[in-house]
């Protein structure tokens, strides 16, 4: 096996903090994430709503508007910080190196625009195609996301197709110009489960074609079984566990990412006890004093309550954010 | 056998819909197509089946929110479609639905335990103070304090709403509760409270419930039976072990095997998997709706819509290739 150390990630992120400014206080959205991504790898980001998992990748992309703001840390692509780079420098990246897929495919295309000049777009402005040119690749592209009838329906509106065919146009234009980095939040969420299977076989068939770096955030755990190379799970602003997915599924050491999975375990076996999470997820207002999970945790300690913990390593590319760390037989039965 | 709690039959809606410009003839959708199927007391019944198949129509129908087009619904031997606005405002109260997006569905500027028991107050139950006595006492029953009921929505969370919207329809007792995707919103962690709270009020209340959800994993962890719509017509009906460990029709078998795995040492794709999108519903093939995606399919498929057989006890199936 190669020597990971080795190999020169493509996206690094070291203490990655963006804050909301709102009525009741400052909301961390993101508190100190870091992490990287290996190129020909997929990374799924996992956790409940107001974990942070969509503002994370926002801020990587500069999308954070006012009253939120990045205020912390780094993010490098190769070689070249995101996070500081000048506007322009980051406008050429952006739909080239690095592209977006959305979660509703049915408001994230522009209705009043043929899917033709959506996806030949990217083409035209960073490849400098001609309008026929960029076409004809349009088609290409919307052939090979299994479009029927690329050619005649080129020239058709997103309105008169399916959510699920507009999810593959918007996939489609984000490959466009073979970007070395794929972000997708929830790009199935919206879809039906038989659409979803479709899409993410698509994904993961891309992906290994360009040898690209896919992110992708999801709170659908059956999704990350099925697509992701590493995973990583938030609570509240921060990473509390991070793992090769293998051993996340059969090892977890988090008392939260032990519950989620043992959740959907008895959500797929009927006969298996459901043993739910107690509680609400915690919001990251204001001043934090300890472990963000630790009101809804079994395990939590005092210490838990008064000192934040740490990502620890536990394996050789398995970390946890835990003083506990529970042994995991107790939740793989 | 006692006597269903509800008898659906032949249960019809047409949607007649307008295509593009205005001065077009409609053109008729049907969205719930001769759905029959019985509510047994004290069972959980579960819908499944993808967007635009008509689980949320047909409970909209039940409850007559929408006017079904056809059919009879039999609640306990009394056809519901006969009864005046008045007698089926007083039948509501044994009937009760709770929706899917918790915070919309609340009065954003009522105190929670007065739309507690504001459904007391609708059907005229009870003094005052009865209503506050029960509105306490039903939310401590779904996991909810006393010093909740001056809340405002918005001081809640979503599962503490959808907490109150289950606490709303169960405060009349009523004898059907009908859940409309009510998990669907919710976090795992939160859904997953829910569904022990289901579990607990099943035991408790005695209660039938038609239980519509686009999630296999939720409708088999509560359901005892199972009905599988697709484009408006149901393509089987069998209890909850027997579906998901054999489901006999084509559709139900390729909606169980797009689900992904939860192994990801398993990550082979089944032949099984549905392939494809759904046909307009405007323009569907005369015979078996499903027949555009089905494996199965020959010419008999494309003609005439299969029979819905009792293939094994309990176990219904529309299909022209399962024997």
């Amino acid at each position: 096996m190669k020597d990971l150390a080795q190999v020169e990630p493509i996206l690094n992120v070291r203490d990655l903090r963006t804050h909301f400014e709102i009525k009741r206080g400052k909301l961390h959205a993101v508190d100190g994430v870091s992490f990287s991504v290996n190129p020909g790898r997929v990374l799924c980001i996992v956790g409940e709503s107001g974990s942070g998992k969509s503002v994370t990748v926002m801020s990587l992309l500069r999308l954070i508007r006012r009253p939120g703001k990045v205020t912390g840390g780094t993010a490098v692509f190769h070689g070249d910080d995101l996070l500081t780079m000048s506007r322009q420098q980051l406008a050429d990246i952006r739909g080239d190196r690095i592209s977006m897929i959305f979660q509703n495919p049915l408001t994230s295309l522009n209705p009043a625009l043929t899917i033709g000049d959506q996806v030949s777009e990217g083409l035209i402005l960073h490849r400098g195609m001609g309008r026929r040119e960029a076409q004809a690749e349009a088609v290409k592209l919307l052939r090979q996301v299994g479009i029927p009838s690329p050619k005649e329906r080129v020239t058709d509106y997103p309105a008169s197709f399916s959510g699920g065919m507009r999810q593959r146009i918007m996939i489609a234009a984000a490959l466009s110009c073979k970007p070395e980095l794929l972000i997708a939040d929830e790009p199935t969420t919206a879809l039906d489960v038989s659409m979803q299977a479709q899409i993410l076989d698509l994904l993961k068939e891309l992906q290994a074609e360009i040898n690209n770096v896919l992110v992708m955030i999801t709170h659908d755990l059956g999704v990350v079984a099925s697509i992701a190379d590493e995973v990583m799970v938030m609570y509240s602003g921060k990473v509390v566990e991070q793992a090769p997915v293998r051993e996340i599924f059969a090892a977890p050491r988090h008392p939260y990412t032990q519950g989620l999975i043992a959740t959907v375990r008895a959500l797929d076996d009927a006969s298996r006890p459901l043993h739910p999470i107690p509680g609400t997820p915690a919001i990251p207002l204001g001043q934090r004093m300890g472990c963000a999970f630790a009101p809804r945790c079994g395990f939590a300690t005092d210490q838990c309550r008064l000192e934040t913990p740490h990502l620890e390593l536990v394996g050789s590319a398995h970390t946890v954010a835990c003083h506990v760390k529970p042994d995991p037989d107790r939740t793989h039965v | 056998m006692s006597e269903p709690l509800l008898q659906v039959r032949d249960l019809t809606k047409v949607f007649n819909v307008r295509r593009g410009n205005a001065f077009l003839k409609t053109q008729p959708l049907y969205a719930v197509n001769n759905v029959s199927f019985d509510i047994r007391a004290g069972e959980v019944l579960g819908v499944v089946g993808e967007s635009g198949c008509g689980k949320s129509t047909l409970g909209r129908l039940i409850l007559r929110l929408l006017e079904p087009t056809k059919g009879q619904l039999l609640f306990e031997g009394r056809d519901l479609r006969e009864l005046t606005a008045e007698q089926m405002r007083r039948a509501r109260s044994d009937m009760q639905m709770v929706f899917q997006d918790p915070n919309g569905s609340l009065n954003p500027a009522m105190q929670v335990g007065r739309s507690i028991s504001e459904t007391l107050r609708f059907h005229g139950i009870g003094t005052e103070a009865e209503r506050y006595e029960k509105a306490l006492k039903i939310l401590s029953v779904v996991g909810l304090q006393a010093s909740h009921y001056n809340r405002l929505p918005h001081e809640m969370s979503g599962g503490q709403n959808q907490r109150v919207g289950i606490a709303r329809a169960l405060i009349i007792n009523p004898k059907l509760l009908i859940m409309d995707e009510a998990v669907s919103a919710l976090d795992v962690s939160v859904q997953a409270q829910i569904l022990k709270l289901l579990e607990e009020i099943r035991e408790e209340f005695h209660i039938s419930i038609l239980f519509i959800s686009h999630d296999l994993s939720v409708v088999n962890r509560v359901s005892d039976r199972v009905i599988v719509l697709y484009l408006g017509r149901v393509m089987e009906i069998a209890p909850v072990k027997a579906l998901f460990s054999g489901a006999r029709h084509p559709y139900t078998r390729g909606l169980l095997a797009s689900r992904p795995s939860i192994d990801p040492t398993k990550r082979v794709k089944t032949e099984a998997a549905l392939q494809g999108d759904l046909p307009s519903p405007l323009s569907l093939p005369k015979g078996c709706p499903f027949v555009t995606r089905c494996a199965l399919a020959t010419d008999i498929c494309w003609q005439q819509m299969p029979e819905h057989r009792e293939r094994a006890p309990d176990w219904i199936v529309a299909c022209h290739h399962v024997d």
